[in-house]
């Protein structure tokens, strides 16, 4: 470490960030109601869903408008192994991963030969996909059809002193805190480097040795993984899968709120994943009736403000890193 | 030529065996055969068009032959992929400087240190040991060359804010850190100052004498090849029409005839 060292100031500024934003993740659950507790767990889930997508779209420049298709798919995974297979719920955030990974690095081989848009609407086409063949008859016996897949749920452990609400924000919370770990010690490491410049100049990365077709899978298989998680702790908490859950607006919702955080800086997915719970919310508190257009206005007016997005407006006020660096 | 005692000696570093290329029926490159030794600098010169980018293309896997074999070291190069070609040795620059421009020097000469180290996407997801001494090895090779090119005022700094000559250079340790045992350089000296030219030819020799490794140079800026090439093979409409010292090539007729020709064209 001789000639190269890193900006101190910047990295102490995101060190006491995380720890305070911590520290108020554990208290909230004790100062507010239980219904703002659900709702900010599905913040939570919403975000690992996006922080995925942000690998995927963020660091290696690849675009995704069906991840809610991952998402279901690793809801169901969960009910359906809950409900028919009678397997713990903790076993199934294991399970939606492994499942999504393989269908996402499965789906990342035909999507090699695609660039840019075309990306994104052969992956849009999954989303709209997803709910017929949810609704499928010969399936139905573990999807449950149009009506879905009832969950229990589930109480504390370990006669833990909290609220359902609570030990299932906890849960949220921990699976979301080692997912980010994961994510980080990628994006800052040999593997995060090579997706970067995969990104930032193809031809040059495979002419430095990264293998193009491998990392572009790989990364794939990762993003459905981090959306299949989401979609497993949404089927325990919210106790319900349905098709019509996971229509193509959940794609939709997911890009949107990737690209409200920031393309490119993980903690982004936390303002994104609170602008999907949160803004259609506002926008029927001011009127129910335009609501849709209130929430496109809404959507509107933060573009206008951070154009990129709530990392881009940190990094203008000099509170965080370069989203293309990996450092 | 095979009297020589030591295979490794007889082997030449890479063999250019009757390549062609032909896009749509234009015939890019066209049986195309030469040999370069280890330690050889060897400059790549003929009028825009003559085949120099599509030999270099070849080279790095971006194209296919239709016709010809290449070997380096022996070995087939054109049934490597595109990412095996640094494993094998064979680094690169580009024309028209393919560094990944909103990545920071440091950043941009560690991503040419990837096929360095072997890694696993799950060590480094995990933060293993393993991942660690990777990381540490890339870096320890990073600030060597960013020492050795003088980098080190600008290492955080994103390529694409720099001055033309200093991404050149950016990529030049980039490729170096691949660990070439064959380096192409793609015009190097374009867009360059005579001075930084004449800096840069210093600057390809050092590289030669205190790593031994050989460069193939394509490049227009007469003054550079000639001064610093061992050999000098010419190009004209993808043929080759002379090889041999620089002395030599630089006197010759059918040389003199196509470059005027490129001129008046």
């Amino acid at each position: 470490m001789s000639t190269v060292t890193q900006s101190k100031g910047g990295e102490r500024i995101a060190a006491y960030g995380g720890a305070t934003a911590i520290a108020l993740a554990l208290a909230l659950p004790f100062a507010v109601s239980g219904f703002v507790t659900f709702q900010l767990t599905q913040v939570m889930i919403f975000a690992i869903a996006i922080l995925g997508l942000n690998l995927l779209t963020g660091i290696s420049g690849q675009f995704s408008l069906g991840h809610g298709a991952f998402f279901a798919l690793g809801a169901y995974a969960a009910a359906i192994a809950i409900d028919s297979f009678g397997l713990h719920y903790g076993l199934t955030l294991p399970l939606a991963a492994l499942i999504c990974f393989l269908v996402g690095f499965l789906f990342g081989l035909p999507a090699l030969r695609l660039e840019g848009i075309y990306l994104a609407l052969a992956t849009f086409a999954l989303a709209i996909a997803t709910p017929p063949l949810l609704k499928f008859s010969l399936v139905e016996a573990w999807t449950g059809g149009v009506q879905g897949v009832f969950l229990a749920k589930p109480a504390p452990p370990f006669g833990l002193p909290l609220s359902d609400d609570q030990w299932l924000y906890f849960l949220t919370l921990a699976v979301g805190l080692a997912l980010y770990w994961v994510a980080r010690n990628l994006l800052e490491s040999r593997t995060g480097r090579a997706l970067i410049a995969i990104r930032e100049h193809p031809i040059a990365a495979g002419a430095m040795g990264v293998d193009l077709p491998a990392y572009k899978t790989l990364i794939f298989g990762i993003s459905a993984a981090y959306a299949g998680v989401a979609g497993a702790l949404s089927a325990i908490v919210v106790q319900f899968v349905a098709p019509d859950s996971f229509a193509f607006w959940l794609s939709i919702a997911l890009f949107v709120g990737l690209v409200v955080g920031g393309v490119g800086w993980l903690p982004g997915a936390l303002v994104g994943g609170a602008f999907i719970v949160f803004a259609p919310n506002i926008a029927e508190g001011v009127s129910k009736g335009l609501s849709g257009a209130l929430y496109g206005v809404i959507l509107i007016v933060l573009i206008y403000l951070m154009p990129a997005g709530a990392g881009g407006l940190l990094r203008q006020l000099g509170l965080a890193r370069g989203p293309r660096s990996s450092r | 030529m095979v009297a020589a005692t030591d295979k490794r000696e007889a082997t030449p570093l890479l063999s250019v065996d009757d390549v062609a290329v032909t896009f749509g029926g234009i015939s890019a490159l066209n049986g195309l055969s030469f040999e370069m030794q280890r330690g050889e600098i060897l400059g790549l010169i003929g009028p825009n068009g003559s085949g120099k980018t599509t030999l270099f293309n070849c080279l790095s896997r971006f194209y296919m032959p239709s016709s010809g074999r290449i070997h380096i070291s022996g070995r087939d190069l054109l049934s490597l992929r595109i990412s095996d070609v640094v494993r094998c040795r064979v680094g690169r620059t580009f024309q028209n400087v393919a560094a990944f421009a909103g990545l920071s020097v440091f950043d941009n000469i560690r991503i040419g240190g990837h096929a360095r180290v072997g890694g696993h996407a799950i060590a480094d997801a995990l933060r293993l040991p393993r991942s660690r001494r990777a990381e540490q090895a890339i870096n320890e090779v990073a600030e060597a060359l960013i020492d050795e090119l003088a980098l080190g005022d600008v290492a955080l700094t994103p390529v694409g804010a720099l001055p033309l000559a200093r991404q050149r250079r950016v990529e030049l340790a980039r490729a170096l850190a691949t660990d070439p045992q064959l380096l192409l350089l793609d015009e190097p000296a374009g867009g360059l100052n005579h001075e930084e030219a004449v800096e840069l030819g210093a600057l390809i020799k050092t590289i030669r004498d205190t790593r031994g490794i050989s460069l193939l140079l394509a490049e227009h800026h007469m003054g550079l090849v000639m001064s610093i090439s061992d050999r000098v093979i010419v190009l004209s409409f993808g043929r080759k029409i002379a090889d041999g010292p620089p002395a030599a090539v630089q006197n010759d007729a059918r040389v003199i005839e196509a470059y005027l020709d490129g001129r008046a064209a």
